[in-house]
């Protein structure tokens, strides 16, 4: 930790290093050199001064400080940037491989409307649709994906009143925003932000408890092999 | 196409309804966009049949990086310019660089010619030929919306369409993608509604899967953060490109009253900080563009007794306020505005149509035409009855406005005038009269276009040189082309130097050096050359009006003399090019 320290991570990666702290205490000491990793790939991967950064304690199990991503689109230009961004985490260059998506409300005389996971905090559609156990509560608000368990069956594209969770032809499979804040360093014009969200200690334990028991059983994949910069994996 | 070591093309024909993609593997050599666009259509141009034969054919292409990094934003469409007679190029942003890209075609070639009206959907998968014959006469908002309706992938398309202007064959109609941007200049329009081609589609929803992410997502982080710091943001995303027109004018450099001065006393409504005070309603941006240089203006208009007004919007720009503002006399940012709106409506290019107006005001100033001819007394300020002729040119409505509908070029052939048809090779003017470099720039520029090296620039630089001139210029035209190959929106042109190239390359698995480049860009500087030569154009024979001499530019009296030695020096640099190489 001290080394991530000196690079002065705690400054600026706020949000990812949240997460990467949320699973350091749900997976335990044994995940932590591979998001230490990934935590510094990040680093080198990003550059960003225009976001507001605050200074952000390592999160402790059952602490109640979460981010989720929020929007504001009177400023937007329609650029896509975000939607170009969060595809490259998938690996994509591509407008369906990304969690957010940049349309107008009716054609381009009209303001941009974003349509993203707006991270649900209770009665969370798309996890009550999964039947596989491949969604999970996030602390925070919305939902954690683990690809091992998804069987391609979109219940929960369905299921999002608000179009939020995309789904991918191509790698077959849905794309549902992971508020991982990427997008918001990226967006020219400040449109995008992560915004600390309030929980209830029990319902972070509760979720904690929940995640512990079902990592213990499950295998490892392609995907939690090789995590992506920045992404919270199961 | 990127990550693999061909270039891409569909190849569809109108008249047997039928496509072919290709891989070309030749093409790899020529980097992207106009590199590529020129070698495929020096392969489908057919000089010995007329223009507008069926069996012309449009070229639509995208770069080398296109919209995977900033402000690389563009699509390059290549044709034989029914205004001109010769090289047909031609940019546009909007989404439909990013459509290409998804959709995984580099480039498109069109030829043939639809039996009926018919609009193209492309994706993907497939290319459909879709009955258009309902829309044929709209006015193109109309055809946007209607697409919009029909097709699929909110987001992620782009519609591109033309106007009136187009189906009847108006030499400068234009082509309008995505509702802000355009094809304008050089009668890409008219291509289009020879071939009864009334729209296209393009549908992008696939994707690239990324070889190498963190050599990308580096590279393309470095040039984002870059693109935030420059001082483009504020320059082009505040103000946009209207930010020149009280500098320009201060100057005296912005064409006014069809070049009679290049000074103007009734500026101050305006200015780019009028129309943002006044009409600006928001801002928007091609994909991939964190700028936001678009500025969407709005004006109100009363249509009725009653206090009956509707609200219209457009996007406004610095060569809009010139051709259809200070050219014609106009006084306000709501005049200009409307002016806008009928191009857009009727699908003319902005530029010419300002400069055609305004040759042809003065011609019936001097009594060159009557009104028996023009239908409505056209005088400078006069924004209601240029409305009016704007139709009439729209709608080719007698033989005169059908001249004019060929361009001043040929307007004033045929009336005289020629010494204030204001006019380079067929093409009108663009919005800068700043000294030799404009003039020079235009004239000898591959489509003779102030973007083609923006010799204005160097007209206003500090350093200004006569002996240096006509090098810089070659070289800025050299340099265009690899930018054109990108292709990146030339607002981000000072980001893209060689280097960036090289690394932005080369972080998508694609090995070059700044010398591979250069050498690259010559070779696409040379087929273009070559293409003008086979479509017939002879640089030293080209013939400027008197009116570019006797109104001093950027304070600077032209002289002709000087002037065509310049040219003669810059086609002399051209023939090097290719005596060295050979
Ligand atoms: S927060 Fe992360 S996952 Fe969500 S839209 Fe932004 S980049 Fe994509
Ligand atoms: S990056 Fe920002 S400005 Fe661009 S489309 Fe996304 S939200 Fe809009
Ligand atoms: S600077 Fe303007 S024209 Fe260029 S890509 Fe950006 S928005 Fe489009």
């Amino acid at each position: 930790m001290s080394e991530c320290l000196s690079l002065k991570l705690s400054e600026c990666l706020t949000p990812i290093l949240n997460e990467c702290l949320t699973l350091i205490s749900i997976r335990g000491q044994t995940l932590i050199t591979t998001h230490f990793t990934c935590i510094k790939n990040f680093l080198k991967l990003f550059t960003f001064d225009r976001v507001e950064i605050t200074r952000k304690k390592k999160r402790e199990v059952g602490s109640t400080v979460a981010k989720r991503l929020r929007y504001n689109m009177n400023a937007c230009i329609g650029c896509q940037t975000c939607s170009l961004v969060c595809s490259t985490l998938l690996g994509q260059h591509s407008l369906s491989e990304s969690a957010i998506y940049i349309k107008t409300k009716g054609g381009l005389q009209s303001p941009y409307v974003c349509v993203v996971c707006v991270a649900c905090k209770e009665n969370i559609a798309c996890l009550e649709a999964c039947r596989t156990g491949a969604l999970r509560a996030r602390p925070g608000g919305g939902v954690l994906f683990d690809k091992s368990k998804c069987i391609s069956c979109r219940l929960c594209v369905k299921a999002c009143a608000i179009g939020a969770v995309q789904y991918s032809e191509k790698l077959d499979q849905p794309v549902i925003c992971r508020h991982c804040g990427t997008c918001t360093r990226f967006c020219p014009h400040q449109c995008l932000w992560m915004e600390e969200v309030e929980e209830i200690a029990e319902v972070v334990e509760a979720i904690e408890a929940e995640a512990l028991e079902t990592s213990k059983t499950s295998s490892p994949t392609p995907e939690t092999t090789h995590p992506k910069e920045g992404e919270a994996k199961s | 196409m990127i990550y693999q070591d061909y270039i891409r093309v569909l190849t569809i024909d109108l008249t047997e309804e039928t496509y072919v993609i290709s891989q070309r593997k030749d093409l790899k050599a020529f980097l992207g966009g106009v590199g590529i666009a020129s070698k495929l259509l020096e392969e489908h141009l057919k000089e010995d049949k007329p223009v507008l034969d069926s069996e012309q054919c449009i070229v639509f292409a995208i770069g080398a990086l296109s919209t995977i990094f900033p402000i690389v934003t563009k699509t390059v469409a290549m044709f034989w310019s029914p205004l001109t007679g010769e090289l047909g190029e031609s940019y546009a942003g909007g989404r439909m660089a990013l459509t290409m890209f998804m959709a995984r075609y580099d480039a498109i070639v069109i030829k043939g010619r639809a039996k009926k009206p018919i609009y193209l959907s492309i994706s993907g998968h497939s290319v459909e030929f879709k009955d258009a014959a309902a829309m044929w006469g709209l006015e193109s908002d109309e055809v946007g919306r209607i697409i919009r309706e029909r097709e699929p992938g909110a987001g992620k398309r782009s519609i591109l369409r033309i106007g009136p202007a187009g189906e009847n064959l108006v030499r400068y109609a234009s082509v309008c993608v995505d509702t802000y941007r355009h094809f304008g200049r050089l009668g890409l329009g008219t291509v289009m509604g020879s071939k009864h081609l009334k729209a296209i589609c393009i549908y992008g929803k696939g994707s690239h899967e990324i070889k190498d992410r963190k050599a990308y997502f580096k590279a393309f982080s470095d040039i984002h953060q870059k693109a935030l710091t420059t001082d483009l943001m504020k320059k082009y995303h505040d103000l946009g490109t209207p930010i020149g027109v009280s500098g320009m004018n201060a100057n005296k450099s912005i064409p006014t009253l069809n070049l009679q001065t290049t000074f103007y006393e009734d500026i101050s409504a305006l200015t780019g900080e009028a129309f943002a005070q006044r009409n600006l309603i928001r801002k928007t941006a091609c994909a991939g563009c964190p700028v936001g240089c678009i500025h969407i203006g709005q004006f109100r208009r009363e249509f009725g007794p009653g206090y009956e007004y509707e609200a219209i919007s457009v996007s406004y720009d610095y060569e809009l306020i010139f051709s259809l503002g200070t050219f014609l006399g106009l006084k306000t940012s709501d005049e200009v505005l409307e002016m806008i709106e009928a191009v857009e409506a009727y699908g003319l290019d902005a530029i010419s149509a300002g400069v055609v107006l305004g040759w042809a005001t003065e011609a019936f100033q001097k009594g060159l035409i009557t009104e028996a001819q023009t239908l409505v007394p056209l005088a400078f300020g006069d924004q209601k009855n240029y409305l009016k002729a704007l139709k009439h040119i729209s709608d080719r409505t007698n033989d005169f406005y059908t001249t004019l509908g060929d361009g001043s070029a040929a307007a004033a052939k045929l009336y005289g005038g020629e010494d204030f048809a204001m006019q380079l090779a067929g093409n009108e003017m663009a919005g800068y009269h700043t000294g030799y470099g404009s003039v020079l720039g235009a004239a000898v520029g591959a489509r003779h276009s102030h973007l083609c090296n923006g010799g204005y620039g160097f007209d206003q630089a500090d350093d200004f040189s006569m002996d240096t001139l006509v090098d810089r210029v070659f070289d800025e035209e050299l340099h265009r082309c690899l930018l054109n190959s990108m292709i990146a929106c030339l607002f981000g042109r000072r980001l893209y130097d060689r280097g960036t190239i090289v690394t932005a390359m080369a972080s998508i698995g694609e090995t070059h050096t700044e010398e591979s480049l250069k050498q690259a860009a010559a070779e696409i500087y040379k087929n273009k050359l070559r293409l003008k030569k086979r479509m017939g154009f002879d640089q030293t024979a080209m013939k400027l009006p008197k009116r570019f001499f006797e109104t001093p530019g950027g304070g600077t009296q032209l002289e002709e003399d000087v002037l065509n030695r310049l040219i003669r020096d810059y086609d002399e640099k051209c023939q090097t090019l290719f005596t060295k190489a050979e």
